[in-house]
């Protein structure tokens, strides 16, 4: 396998396993807030969870049937006009579509009405996890069904795709359940994390998915105005095609990017414009937008790196150079893609880095650990490559070539181009590691991410060493009990030895590192975490006046007094949305950095959404 | 510093979609001289894009048209019938061995149905011609209508 693929099928199994990671750790985090909050003293149970779940499931089902049911009926009239006569078309549709409507319709009502008076009487179910999920349960499979037949509606104006009444009913119908439920979520808010957190994972999936479709649909329109390009300029067309650029392929891409650039637009730079505080909207910045582009452009980069000194060392099958270079036009249609992506998406991490807490240096810092290993991985394979290739060169000359003395260039193109890629990549993203881990010191030495990496490191080199170590030692003594040692013995051993070489090259620095960390956290004495109000010239602490509002009683206010050091008082918030934010150590510790930093005499402390704000006056 | 960079980076790529355009919009099929095996294969693709069966038989060689009936070829027209494919041909190159002229071909299909669903399949095709009273003729059947369910001899 082709070491750039092989690198590539890593990093395509590593993404799954990302995923799921981030589905177990969202699991974690809500049963965390949810056994705070029991701890916090519980809440009113509405109308009660068993309640709750059969009125709330059978409201989907039954809407599911009634959207689907008008939208059949309205699809039959529309076929039925755009064909010229109704009775030319088969009436199943008619008949199916008035059967889910006839059973789905009251069904709904009667059980939506119900919920919608529950809602009314007791306005503690506005809080309710399984309202928001089939809110927004409802919203997402209603705005899946609006993408997939908007695309379908504009490849007809497009005359990519005949006329289908389908598209221009379900957009109508499932435009119309959408709207009802945004408008009713909109009105009644997200009183709690859990609700806003619900709420949240919709509009980031949402935004990701415009976002794939947006990328994707621009990334191909690039590729086939490059390819016609390329085409024009290099090759001999027998066959362009049915219209030349304005082609079938185009046409349907250009729609992809209209609504793709729709979606992304709505959920991204319009509903989450200012929801800077928020651990989901750092996951998207930076592990998939970012991350996202950037090895958008890596693959790009390592492709035109790759096939350019394959022609420059004439190490290429194609019978000409216009036909090897037929790779330009994707490669910088993704290379433009992938740094539009990734210099956009920068641009907002940067500019939102001061506005929000915590999340965004854990999303960061993840991101730079995962760069930081992709460039160990490419680096690593450049040795593996390196030192192998050079060992059979040696070997090789101790025989007579007939045939392929050339073999050398493949391997080294290889070379070359991880090395190219991956020691950048790995020099300036440790760097920016190391610096930030010697000016954080032990918090940062020992970040969830930095062990994650150190470990994976470790791991996976003390394997990779232990395998390639026994094999050697199993292929001197099979070859020296059977005296049948020679140079095939050696030529056996070229694998293993080069898999040694690239362990030994990260092994020991990443045992150092490991150990450096392990001496500094151990050099700080376990005392219970220090206040971090500063004294005055006379070493008393310089105290504020602080007031917190709050509605849980007294545990965060006495968090807050043990990151500050002293007392404050605190008003009891009587709202009916009064909400308050699960906070760690580390952003208690903020908090009282801030009140220390405000300039006023006064500090007055207001819950807001994940965070507290810090007001001050005189 | 970066800005700039990113600002010469967009004016650059836009300068070559616009050549891109220009060399889309103002290029053509190479129209090959009639009479050649490059025109041959030119014209059964043409067939092939029109669904224009009848042609594409004609063009068969003496041998092939007496193993398969027209409406057996024809079978074959109707299985490929209904694939939405835009289809782009490139010229690769054209060898001579033992009297038949290979022509090699790349075929790129884009296709897509659905937001996730749009991509392209390239792929090599190999034509096999030979002049019959002075006009050339597929020796093997040509793709698409790569298949003819043969004629049983009696």
């Amino acid at each position: 396998m082709d070491p750039i693929f092989f690198v590539l099928s890593i990093i395509g199994t590593l993404m799954p396993i990302a995923i799921i990671g981030l589905v177990v750790y969202g699991i974690i985090v809500w049963r965390r807030r949810a056994s705070e909050n029991e701890r916090r003293g519980g809440t009113d149970d509405g109308i009660g969870t068993v309640r709750r779940l059969y009125f709330y499931v059978v409201s989907f089902v039954a809407l599911m049937m009634t959207a689907s049911g008008i939208v059949m009926l309205i699809e039959f009239a529309l076929d039925g006009i755009a064909v010229g006569a109704a009775l030319s078309i088969s009436t199943t549709s008619l008949a199916a579509g008035v059967s889910l409507m006839i059973v789905g319709a009251p069904l709904w009502y009667f059980h939506w009405r119900y919920i919608q008076r529950a809602v009314a009487k007791q306005p503690v179910e506005t809080q309710s996890i399984l309202r928001k999920l089939y809110m927004y349960l409802t919203i997402g499979v209603a705005s899946g069904f609006i993408i997939v037949t908007a695309v379908d509606l504009l490849n007809w104006i497009f005359r990519a795709e005949d006329f289908s009444g389908y598209s221009l009913a379900a957009i109508i119908i499932w435009g119309a359940v959408r709207a009802f439920h945004w408008r009713i979520e909109g009105r009644e808010g997200q009183p709690t994390q859990d609700t806003r957190a619900i709420r949240r994972l919709y509009i980031y999936l949402a935004s990701l998915v415009g976002l794939i479709m947006l990328s994707v649909g621009v990334g191909r329109v690039f590729y086939f105005i490059l390819l016609e390009g390329y085409s024009a300029f290099a090759s001999t067309p027998l066959l362009t095609g049915d219209t030349g650029l304005w082609r079938l392929a185009l046409r349907e891409m250009i729609s992809l990017s209209i609504v793709g650039g729709a979606v992304w637009a709505l959920h991204w730079l319009y509903i989450a414009r200012r929801d800077y505080d928020s651990a989901l909207r750092q996951v998207y910045l930076y592990i998939f937008a970012i991350l996202g582009g950037v090895m958008t452009t890596l693959i790009a980069l390592s492709v035109i790196i790759h096939e350019t000194l394959a022609w420059a060392l004439n190490n290429y099958y194609a019978n000409t150079a216009a036909e090897h270079f037929e790779f330009l036009p994707w490669s910088v249609a993704a290379l433009a893609v992938g740094g539009a992506l990734w210099a956009y998406h920068w641009y907002k991490a940067q500019l939102e880095a001061g506005m929000s807490s915590g999340a965004t240096a854990s999303a960061r810092r993840a991101y730079t650990y995962i760069l930081a290993a992709i460039g160990t991985g490419t680096l690593a394979v450049a040795i593996f490559m390196l030192v192998s290739s050079v060992l059979k060169l040696i070997l090789a000359s101790f025989g007579d070539v007939i045939v392929g003395g050339d073999q050398w260039k493949s391997p080294f193109v290889n070379i070359i181009t991880l090395a190219v890629l991956g020691a950048p990549l790995w020099g300036y993203y440790w760097r920016n590691i190391q610096i930030r881990a010697l000016e954080l010191g032990v918090d940062e030495m020992q970040a969830t991410s930095r062990r994650l990496f150190l470990f994976a490191a470790l791991g996976i080199g003390v394997l990779a060493l232990l395998g390639s170590v026994s094999t050697l030692i199993f292929f001197f003594l099979r070859d020296l009990l059977d005296f049948s040692f020679s140079l095939g013995t050696i030529d056996d051993m070229v694998e293993p030895i080069a898999i040694i070489a690239a362990a030994a090259a990260f092994l020991p620095y990443y045992w150092a590192v490991y150990r450096q960390d392990q001496n500094a956290a151990s050099e700080v004495a376990p005392e219970p975490a220090s206040p971090v109000v500063p004294s005055d010239a006379e070493g008393q602490p310089a105290r504020k006046h602080v007031t917190l509002l709050t509605t849980d009683g007294d545990a965060l206010a006495q968090r807050i007094r043990d990151a500050l050091g002293y007392d404050f008082e605190v008003l009891r918030w009587a709202d009916a949305d009064a909400a308050m934010p699960a906070l760690t150590d580390e952003e208690c510790a903020r908090i009282a950095r801030a009140i220390v930093d405000a300039p006023g005499s006064r500090a007055l402390l207001i819950p807001d959404g994940e965070t507290v704000r810090v007001l001050s006056h005189d | 510093m970066t800005r700039w960079w990113l600002i010469g980076a967009a004016v650059l790529f836009a300068a070559l979609l616009t050549a891109s355009i220009v060399l889309a919009l103002t290029s053509r099929e190479t129209e090959f001289a009639p009479g050649t095996p490059e025109r041959a294969v030119q014209d059964l693709l043409h067939a092939a894009e029109d669904e224009d069966i009848e042609t594409a038989y004609g063009m068969l060689s003496e041998e092939l048209l007496s193993k398969c009936q027209l409406r057996d070829y024809a079978d074959r027209m109707y299985r490929i019938a209904g694939d939405d494919r835009d289809i782009r041909a490139t010229l690769r190159d054209a060898k001579v061995v033992d009297g038949i002229t290979f022509i090699n071909v790349q075929v790129t299909e884009f296709y897509g149905n659905g937001p996730f669903e749009s991509g392209e399949w390239s792929h090599d095709l190999r034509f096999a011609l030979r002049q019959e009273d002075g006009e050339w003729k597929f020796t093997e059947y040509p793709w698409p209508f790569d298949y003819c369910d043969e004629t049983e001899e009696e």
